[in-house]
Order: C-alpha cells, then sequence, then structure tokens
C-alpha cells in the first residue's frame, strides 16, 4: 500500500518533485508523512507546529490513520493580506 | 515650477508616534493650513483610517460625492507607522468618497510616503476643493515651506503616465538626483478616465538604485486625486528615520520589533515563503482548493494555472535575493521586482521597463480574464501602474464583460471587438481603451456596477425585454457589492469569506476579513457562531493595522510556532501580544489588546454610519451576488458536480436529492441563501446592529458617536 505526497509551492521547489510515493502500513499516521519527508528532504523544513496536514484536501490531525491512495500534502498557514 | 502659493512652516517633532497636527490643501481656494488637533483627537480616532473616517464624517455630507468639492482626500500614517526596528511600518492609508460606492473608501499603501509626511510633521493630510488647472503640492520640511504649484510638463508619455511622472517629479525637485529624502504619490491619466483610479507611492530605493512604486488601488482614490486637478504630492524630510517615532519606551520597542522580527526570520521561508516569492505564493494554494477566480470566478481552478504559479515568476522574472521591502526594517520584505522587462503589446511596445510585482491579486485579475500568460500578467501590471488603474477592478470589469459575450447579453458588434475569456488581444485593447476613456473603454472604465445597467439597457433594447429581467440575471454573476468589484478569491465555498465580502464597509476587499483559508481549508470556524464571531473580530483588529499605519502581513501571513497551543491559532494572537508592546511602547499608552479592539470598533461604526448616511449601510446593501455563494449558472454546478451533489446530501442529512441536476442546483442555491441570511442576522447581533444592519442608538452611544448628526441619521431610519 502507498499513499502519495504532493509538494505545493515553496516545498516544490526544495524537493525539485511535485509528488512522491510513501509505503504504509494499516497503522502508518499522517504525522508519519511529515516525519518520512523531513527525513527524505533535510532542505526541507516542515514541522508539525508550522505545518498543517491535509489528506484528500482535508485538514486532519497528525494521529490520523493513512489509507491507500490517500493524498498527503503540507500546507502553511495562509491567513491573507 | 510656478509658485501659486506657499507658506513658511515650523515642522513640528514627532512625540510618542504623534506630531497632533494635520496639514489642510484647498485646491480651489489656494490655501495652505497647518491645523493643530485637540489631545483626545488621537485618543479616539487613533490615526490612519481613524482620522480619515473621522474628517469624511464631520466635512461631508449626504450629498457629497467623489467629484464633489467639498470631498476630502485624507492621506494618514499613524502613531506605529515610521520605525525602521519594527517590521511594515510604511503602510498609509488614502481616504475620500469613492466614485465606485459613492461612500467611503480607504486603501493602505505602503512606501516612504507616509513616513516622511509624518517626519515633516504631520499626521495627515487633508486635500479639499477642486483647482481651476493641473496642480502639485510641495511638502519640504527641510527649507520649512509648503507649496502649491503648477503641475510641471515634460512629454506626452511622461505626462500621461503615474510612475513616469512621479519619477521626473521626484528629479526635477532634487536637483536631477533621486533621494530617499523625498517620496511622492501621483495619479495617471486612466485614473481619470475611470472610476477605479489608484494612487501611486513612489520611493527611491536605494538596492534597486531605481524609483519604486506601490498602490492605493480599491476604489478609485487616484480618480479623485485628478478630479481634484493634483497631479503629484512630493514630501521631503531628512531627519533620521531611526526611531522616528520617538518612542516613550525605545526598550520596548526594540524588544518587541526584535522579536517579531525574529519570528519572521525563523518562520517565512517554512511558510508561505514572502521574502522570496511575495504574495504570488497564493496562487497555487488558491487554485489546489478552489478559490482561484477564474472567467469571472465561474470556477476557482484550472489545469492551466500552474503557468501563474510563484515559481514561474521567481525563475522568469523576479530579481532574487533582494530584501525587497517597501519600507526599511521590513524582514518579511514581501514587494517584489522585476528588472528589464521587455513590453510587447500596447503602446510602449519595445520599450524596457521595472515592473514592481506582480502580487496575487493583479495574477488573480488576470487569471480571471480566463489568461495564463505570465508575460502577460507583467505587462498588465505595469500599465495598470502607469495609467493609474486598479489591476483588481480593470480585471473584474473585463471578466464581467467577458461572461456578457459569452452568455449572449453582449455581441461582438456591441464591444467592438472579441472581448471573450482567454483572448489576451482584446485584454489588451479594453486597459489601452480604458486609459484613454475612448471607445469600449469609456464603458468598461465605470465599472462594473454601472457597466451592468449599461448591459441591461443595451440587451433589453436589442433582445425586446424588460431591462429588470436581465438585471436580475447580471446580478448574479457581476461581481460587485456596493459598487465595488470583489478582490481576487471565489468564495462560493466558504460562508465566512462570503460574509467577509458581504459585511465589509468599503464593499468587497479582503483587508477587512480573510477568512477563506481559515474557514474553508484549515476548518478552525466549524460552526455558524464561529464565523460570526470572526466575522466582528478580523475587522476590528485589521482596522486597529490600517489606523496605526502598519502592514497585516508580519501578524497574520508568518504564524507564530506559539499560536499552535492557543485556543484560537487564527487569530496568532502570540505575535499580536509584541504588537500591543509596540503600541505601548511607542505612545505610553498601557493598552490591552481588548482595548484596542474597542478603539477600533468605535472607528467600525462611525464609518457604519456614514455608509447608512451615503445610502450604502442596510442589510440590503450587503447582500452578495448569487455567484459569489454558490455556483451561479448549470455549468458551474456541473464542473463539481460530485462535490456538490456531497454537499446537498451532507447538508439534508443524507437524503434522496432530486434526480435532475437542475432541480439540485436550485436546491443548493436556496440552501445557501439560506445559510447567508442566517449569518447575516448572527453577525449584526453580535455586532450591536438592528436585523436591518443599521446599528442600534446604544451601541453608536457606548462609543461616544451619537452626536447631532448620528441622531439625526438614526431617526430617519427608525432606530
Amino acid at each position: 500500500m502507498v499513499v502519495t505526497i504532493e509538494f505545493l509551492g515553496n516545498q516544490r521547489v526544495i524537493t525539485g518533485v511535485e509528488r512522491i510515493t510513501m509505503p504504509i502500513t494499516g497503522k502508518t499516521l499522517a504525522g508519519d508523512a511529515l516525519k518520512y519527508v523531513r527525513e527524505s528532504y533535510l532542505g526541507l523544513k516542515v514541522d508539525e507546529k508550522s505545518a498543517i496536514i491535509a489528506v484528500n484536501r482535508e485538514v486532519v490531525p497528525a494521529h490520523t490513520v493513512l489509507k491507500a491512495n490517500d493524498v498527503v500534502c503540507f500546507l502553511p498557514h495562509i491567513g491573507g493580506g | 515650477m510656478e509658485t501659486l502659493q506657499s507658506i513658511n512652516y515650523q515642522p513640528a517633532r514627532v512625540n510618542g508616534g504623534y506630531t497632533d497636527r494635520i496639514l489642510r490643501v484647498n485646491m480651489g481656494t489656494k490655501e495652505i493650513r497647518v491645523q493643530e488637533l485637540p489631545p483626545d483627537f488621537k485618543q479616539k480616532y487613533t490615526g490612519g483610517r481613524g482620522y480619515a473616517i473621522k474628517l469624511i464624517w464631520e466635512e461631508t455630507g449626504r450629498a457629497t460625492r467623489y467629484d464633489s468639492p467639498d470631498n476630502l482626500l485624507v492621506m494618514a500614517s499613524g502613531p506605529l507607522g515610521n520605525e525602521p526596528g519594527f517590521p511594515g511600518t510604511g503602510k498609509f492609508i488614502v481616504g475620500t468618497i469613492s466614485p465606485l460606492t459613492d461612500t467611503f473608501i480607504d486603501s493602505n499603501v505602503g512606501g516612504h510616503f507616509g513616513p516622511l509626511l509624518k517626519l515633516a510633521g504631520f499626521d495627515a493630510l487633508v486635500v479639499s476643493g477642486i483647482a481651476n488647472e493641473d496642480a502639485v503640492v510641495l511638502i519640504d520640511a527641510d527649507a520649512g515651506t509648503i507649496s502649491i504649484a503648477a503641475a510641471p510638463t515634460y512629454d506626452k508619455d511622461t505626462d500621461s503616465g503615474s510612475l513616469s511622472y512621479g519619477e521626473r517629479l521626484l528629479k526635477a525637485y532634487n536637483n536631477g538626483e533621486y533621494s530617499d529624502t523625498l517620496a511622492a504619490v501621483t495619479a495617471g491619466e486612466g485614473a481619470l478616465h475611470s472610476r477605479f483610479g489608484i494612487i501611486n507611492s513612489l520611493f527611491f530605493d536605494r538596492r534597486r538604485n531605481r524609483i519604486r512604486a506601490k498602490q492605493a488601488g480599491r476604489g478609485g482614490t487616484g480618480t479623485v486625486m485628478r478630479v481634484k486637478k493634483l497631479r503629484g504630492i512630493v514630501v521631503r524630510s531628512s531627519l533620521a528615520k531611526a526611531n522616528g517615532n520617538n518612542a516613550v519606551d525605545r526598550d520596548m520597542v526594540r524588544q518587541a520589533g526584535d522579536t517579531l522580527k525574529g519570528v519572521i526570520s525563523k518562520c517565512d521561508a517554512e511558510q508561505l515563503n514572502l521574502s522570496a516569492w511575495g504574495t504570488t505564493g497564493l496562487s497555487e494554494y488558491m487554485n489546489n482548493f478552489h478559490l482561484f477566480p477564474i472567467n469571472n470566478y465561474q470556477f476557482g481552478q484550472s489545469p492551466e494555472a500552474p503557468k501563474l504559479f510563484a515559481n514561474v515568476f521567481l525563475e522568469k522574472y523576479f530579481s532574487k535575493k533582494l530584501p525587497d521591502g517597501c519600507y526599511y526594517g521590513c524582514n518579511l520584505a514581501c514587494a517584489k521586482g522585476s528588472e528589464n522587462v521587455t513590453l510587447t503589446r500596447g503602446p510602449k511596445a519595445g520599450l524596457q521597463v521595472s515592473i514592481d510585482g506582480p502580487e496575487y491579486e493583479t495574477v488573480g485579475a488576470v487569471s480571471n480574464m480566463g489568461i495564463f500568460d505570465p508575460q502577460f500578467v507583467l505587462e498588465f501590471n505595469w500599465y495598470c501602474d502607469e495609467y493609474g488603474l486598479d489591476t483588481i477592478s480593470t480585471g473584474v470589469t473585463a471578466g464581467f464583460f467577458m461572461e456578457c459575450l459569452q452568455r449572449g447579453f453582449l455581441t461582438v458588434d456591441d464591444i467592438g471587438y472579441d472581448l471573450s475569456f482567454g483572448n489576451v488581444d482584446a485584454a489588451d485593447r479594453f486597459l489601452h481603451e480604458i486609459e484613454r476613456g475612448e471607445g469600449f473603454g469609456k464603458i468598461a472604465g465605470q465599472g462594473v456596477a454601472r457597466g451592468k445597467r449599461w448591459v441591461a439597457e443595451t440587451c433589453a433594447r436589442r433582445q425586446g425585454i424588460s431591462r429588470d429581467m436581465v438585471m436580475l440575471e447580471l446580478n448574479k454573476f457581476g461581481m460587485e457589492l456596493k459598487g465595488l468589484e470583489f478582490s481576487m478569491y471565489v468564495t462560493k465555498e466558504s460562508l465566512a469569506q462570503q460574509g467577509g465580502y458581504g459585511f465589509s464597509l468599503k464593499g468587497p476587499q479582503h483587508d477587512e476579513a480573510w477568512l477563506i483559508f481559515i474557514d474553508l481549508v484549515h476548518k478552525e470556524l466549524p460552526t455558524l457562531d464561529s464565523k460570526a464571531n470572526a466575522l466582528k473580530w478580523f475587522p476590528l483588529i485589521r482596522t486597529w493595522f490600517n489606523a496605526t499605519g502598519l502592514c497585516k502581513l508580519p501578524w497574520i501571513d508568518v504564524r507564530n510556532p506559539e499560536a499552535a497551543g492557543t485556543a484560537e491559532p487564527s487569530k496568532n494572537l502570540p505575535t499580536l501580544a509584541y504588537y500591543v508592546n509596540y503600541l505601548n511602547g511607542t505612545t505610553g499608552s498601557h493598552k490591552s489588546l481588548q482595548d484596542i479592539l474597542d478603539d477600533s470598533e468605535r472607528l467600525h461604526v462611525l464609518q457604519k454610519l456614514i455608509n447608512l448616511r451615503q445610502g450604502r449601510g442596510t442589510r440590503a446593501n450587503d447582500q452578495i451576488p448569487v455567484r459569489a455563494m454558490a455556483p451561479a449558472f448549470l455549468n458551474e454546478y456541473e464542473s463539481r458536480a460530485e462535490y456538490y451533489d456531497g454537499w446537498l446530501k451532507e447538508k439534508t442529512g443524507g437524503g434522496r436529492l432530486p434526480g435532475k441536476i437542475e432541480e439540485r442546483h436550485a436546491l443548493l442555491l436556496a440552501k445557501r441563501m439560506e445559510d447567508y441570511q442566517k449569518l447575516c442576522d448572527i453577525v449584526y447581533e453580535k455586532k450591536g446592529y438592528t436585523s436591518s444592519g443599521i446599528p442600534k442608538r446604544a451601541t453608536v452611544e457606548k462609543f461616544g458617536l451619537l452626536d447631532e448628526q448620528a441622531k439625526h441619521l438614526l431617526d430617519s431610519f427608525g432606530v
């Protein structure tokens, strides 16, 4: 089983890719995806305090269990100008 | 320059952020007067927007229109403007009665003009009257003179342009050299020929070694400036900018500034990365969540949108790694710029120009025309600035007429050319015709509200149907409210942002309440009550920023990591605590955040009273177009049928939905309209208004605003 991790905005520039896949088990959490990209891309500074995790375009808590073929992305806080 | 009037003056020293003086210039009588403000004025009206609101309330009347001699053009920073030790302190506001809305509008703008005006001894500049001939105002604190002079003329291109004219003016006034001791504001020829003219705020950027410009873009402030025959204002002061406010407690100010700068340095690069990308980074996020305006807000997403994402501008156009703050000391530095761009279109094709921007709103204005060409974005940006046109209103007005063509309300013959979505040549022609006030540009330059009337008459005449019938249709997708064009967010799916636009006192501009992401994406406003609370709280705190001379971005677009542990992370309260310290350190006050909100509420209620007086202040004036709350036409529903069907199922408790898509669309419209009315009820209650959206007498009294004018006004509404 895998999920897709999409890189938006600055993350895409830093990683140089639009998306990657990550293998999951039935117990992999959304927060694990965050750790996975941090370890895979050292230049990418995303942490649980500053990034919002979205799965299939819905914001979820870090303890959400991921399902096969979910699409995960990490969003910044945007408050508007 | 031929001097028409001149006075000598002794610039007042700035103390605790204030000079307690305003400068009055009457273009009609050529009177120049320095007015001392009573001590309680600043206590009650703070500065910036607050001063402008108070002056407009006192000195204009129900009959005042944008082109009336008694209309005022107010420019004011605020007590916290002009402190390089704190980020984002170059802002000032321009306030006036708008040509678009016929009521109070203000637009905030960065640059050096506001800070230099204060250093020159004035908390605000108030321009009244209408001159007989084009003139400029020169405020020279170094020489101790204030003058009105006949506007100098150069050559045709320079004289019609706002940027070009400002550059020449700044040079001419400083012996042929640029200097950061001077700044200027100007308005171009397009501002004279449209109702959405802007004011450019020009300043010398040492790093780029050129004049840069920021814009007071919304609501036609530049049009008012040109109607007054005021071509430009130059201000000069050589006083040191560091501690220019003469803060009461310098250490407190320094500490607040250092802490905020530290948060920005640490967090911005991990978040929106405004310091590298400016606000163009928003396009990608908006597109991902169906919030990016495409084809007059019909859609919120396009497969072509990546052509307009931030990385495109960064790679191809932006000068990289330049600290681009619009005022000293701002390490967010989001004012990006592009150098040596060769124009390929329009009357200046072939000319190489430097471009300040684009910002997100300009990118959205172009995608709203169905155009995904980054070079056109740059050129549209530059021409609008040079002509003195608001990129937002220009793009939204174009989008409206394009959709009129798409849906058969207009023909190519009516317009004179094929103004279809995606037609770059036509969009380009549209822009230049507005500037010249020629051809279809004469109609388009009036904006969407007046454009609707023209289309209704034209279409009704041709088709032999009633004008009102056509108007009903146009009202569904003419994206204006109170006469102002919407800014560049698709609000269909965010009830909170529908309110953010609907209740906005100046019209649908997001600077009063930008709740779309925290509502729709972050899901931080799950209930009607939480949305209503946000629709009270955010406009108040945002008003405070506009009253004090501050940029909001360092607060609202850089989330402090400590906010995660608070009950309402979206308010970013840990960062706001630095602002409260900055205020108290500067002015010597002992205010809490709640005190600040109370101060702002006074301004908010007073602005609401102006709206009431000007015929823009009731519930009827808060009713947004159908398109702002739902798919207005079937093609929009069809484009996201699965999503809308799911929304309906959830809303109806999983019940059986009508089989025909037309019926489901009608059901969705009814539900969305019902939700919006419920929101109106609860927001009005929280704001202390009647169900008609009128402030209750007790609300007005609570803020010490129940003067004779307010009493008569409320009487006339039976409140």
